[in-house]
């Protein structure tokens, strides 16, 4: 699987945490887009759909799960694979996973850089 | 075994049992955010080559200041635990001063973040207020740390010090410029019932900080409330003028 071209888009409130993904995952070759809310997601989904989401779960105003409500709303929207980076993965209700279209979970508190990649190329 | 258990939990309440464990887990749940991005950049530090001296030193400045956000933390949940038996005095103390104080503190954490904070007082004389001074000290961090976190990126963070019931009592507020909070938080802190795991109007947090800062302020005969406004919030805490002034 090519990495080059692959759009990833990252929906990271932490500012901190938001760099440290797009470097990890720019490093690999993707093209990294990243914003810290699910308003500025929908925006930036709007103006180029990204080949991958790659979300947090506990976001400022609306949170992840309303983003993921939204994305399902839109023919094109709602096949967007979805990676769920959190640290309340173990929260989410096994049968939301397929209804939202979430292909790989990420325990923010485990995972590897090594992860994070890994599961960006699954579900590429 | 079984006597072990019972005498283990002799004279707690069901109640207070529960309450107990809803505390350790939004405690638990508070501290993985600053503990997992201290462990991922540590990652990062140790495994990639592609750091340059300037990101390593940025790296390090990052998690050096997660580790403080995640200690100021612990010794809040210390200090609460034990505000029952402890003896704290209560002085009389400049507000002004001491958000100066902790707005130097915070700059470096600040800087991180590329943010700004700034002290304002309405009052040209002097002002004194009732408090502890460490407990005030961590009433007025917790806010601003929930400011820096809450507040969009660039704006600023303001705290102002002004007086209220005819300069009977003296509030020190945290503004934040980011998203508004939900009605049912600031109803929440108004009948005193900062309820943990129920802050959803900011949902990052389990609301563990805004409930330290109740109690402190509780400790201290004040209260804390919460001022929504379009585009973000305010944090406040009241506490009983110092009538020393008065006497001069």
């Amino acid at each position: 699987m090519k990495t080059a071209g692959k759009k990833v888009l990252i929906v990271e409130d932490d500012k901190w945490f938001r760099d440290y993904l797009v470097k990890v995952i720019s490093e690999a070759g993707y093209e990294v887009r990243a914003v810290k809310s699910s308003y500025d997601a929908i925006e930036d989904i709007d103006d180029s759909m990204p080949d991958v989401i790659f979300l947090d779960l506990l976001l400022p105003g609306a949170n992840g799960i309303a983003l993921l409500n939204e994305l399902q709303t839109y023919s094109d929207t709602r096949v967007i694979p979805i990676v769920l980076c959190s640290s309340v993965v173990e929260t989410v209700p096994h049968e939301s996973l397929e209804k939202y279209h979430i292909k790989r979970t990420l325990d923010k508190t485990t995972m590897e850089p090594a992860d994070i990649l890994a599961s960006l190329k699954s579900v590429l | 075994m079984c006597a072990a258990n019972s005498s283990h939990y002799e004279g707690l309440s069901g109640d207070k049992i529960g309450g107990e464990i809803t505390s350790i887990i939004a405690a638990a749940h508070e501290l993985k955010a600053p503990l997992s991005l201290m462990r991922q950049l540590s990652l990062l530090l140790g495994e990639n080559s592609n750091i340059s001296e300037r990101e390593r030193i940025e790296l390090t400045r990052q998690i050096r200041l997660s580790s403080e956000k995640a200690l100021r933390l612990t010794s809040d949940l210390t200090k609460s635990a034990r505000l029952e038996d402890a003896m704290f005095s209560l002085e009389p103390i400049n507000p002004v001063e001491l958000c100066k104080d902790i707005a130097a503190e915070l700059k470096p954490l600040m800087d991180a973040h590329g943010r700004f904070i700034c002290v304002s007082s309405r009052k040209k004389h002097p002002l004194l207020l009732i408090a502890n001074r460490d407990l005030l000290r961590r009433i007025v961090t917790n806010f601003t740390d929930n400011a820096l976190h809450y507040g969009n990126p660039d704006s600023s963070i303001e705290i102002a010090i002004s007086t209220l019931n005819h300069g009977r009592t003296v509030r020190l507020s945290v503004r934040d410029f980011g998203p508004a909070l939900k009605s049912e938080l600031r109803r929440g802190i108004k009948q005193n019932e900062v309820a943990i795991n129920r802050m959803s109007g900011r949902p990052e947090s389990s609301g563990l900080g805004l409930y330290l800062a109740g109690k402190f302020a509780d400790a201290m005969n004040g209260r804390i409330g919460a001022i929504s406004h379009r585009d973000g919030a305010t944090f406040y805490v009241e506490l009983h003028a110092s009538k020393q002034l008065s006497f001069l």
